[in-house]
């Protein structure tokens, strides 16, 4: 039985190690929060519904595109859940985009009512990714 | 979505039995533990007897979460487990293919799930 208590926690610390340094591998190619403060964006979702946030500046000309986009995309679905849009100045709220290290702008997150984020996009996202991620929901 | 605090849980559970069946050499966990995941697979939440376990008891329930990760590591489980079902029961007790066909991929399944419960992975 030692012997096996031995090859237990060896697997153990194995695993620990490679998962340790997966999520530093992830943290490094995807960079950015799992969640973001509902209260923060001044959200108050139901239950089993979401909200896109970009993040904007005034003079983000393809953050136009982004919410033409994300319009397009949830004006399309058959069945809609209630999905709100909110958009964030990060120069008036620069705060935050420290906060979630936002390095470009736009920069959109789906995220859950609870604030998980589901996916995230720099740019203009392509529609078909967005309607990907609603259907993750 | 599924509240968050459930699959922490299942996995939570999962890794500890599998480490007292492999302490205890007690074989018969991994296919009854390889079963139960599958009903849950195949059956949906109806027939997952870990989340009919959760809400028994008086666990303080979690945020939602998206459903597709923790389904994807259920599949999974219940793969690596009917390898090592496969290898501990088809194999020579004690040979070094029962250790790493048998017991092995169990234990992927027990530190996978183990890991999954504890970190934010």
């Amino acid at each position: 039985m030692t012997e096996r208590a031995v090859i237990l926690l060896a697997a153990f610390a194995v695993g620990a190690l490679l998962v340790g340094v997966y999520s530093l591998y992830r943290r490094r190619s995807r960079p950015g929060p799992d969640r973001l403060d509902v209260d923060d964006l001044n959200l108050e979702l139901m239950e089993g519904c979401c909200a896109f946030v970009v993040f904007t500046t005034p003079t983000c000309r393809p953050c136009k595109t982004v919410l033409r986009t994300i319009d397009g995309v949830l004006a399309d679905r058959p069945s809609p859940a209630p999905t709100e849009v909110r958009t964030v100045d990060a120069t008036a709220r620069h705060e935050l985009a420290v906060r979630y290290e936002i390095r470009t702008v736009p920069t959109t997150f789906l995220i859950t009512a609870s604030g998980h984020v589901v996916d995230r996009w720099r740019d203009v996202p392509d529609p078909q990714a967005l309607r990907s991620a609603l259907e993750r929901l | 979505m599924i509240d968050s605090n459930l699959p922490r849980f299942s996995q939570g559970l999962q890794a500890l039995v599998l480490a007292l069946a492999f302490l205890l050499d007690v074989r018969l966990v991994v296919p009854i533990l390889g079963l139960v995941l599958l009903a849950a697979v195949v059956g949906g939440p109806r027939y997952n007897l870990l989340a009919r376990l959760y809400r028994v008891l008086p666990i303080p329930r979690g945020e939602p979460e998206p459903a597709a990760p923790p389904r994807f590591a259920q599949v999974l489980g219940v793969t690596f487990l009917a390898i090592g079902t496969a290898g501990l029961y088809a194999v020579e007790a004690e040979s070094t293919g029962w250790w790493l066909f048998g017991w092995g991929p169990a234990l992927m399944v027990a530190v996978l799930s183990g890991v999954a419960a504890t970190t934010s992975f």
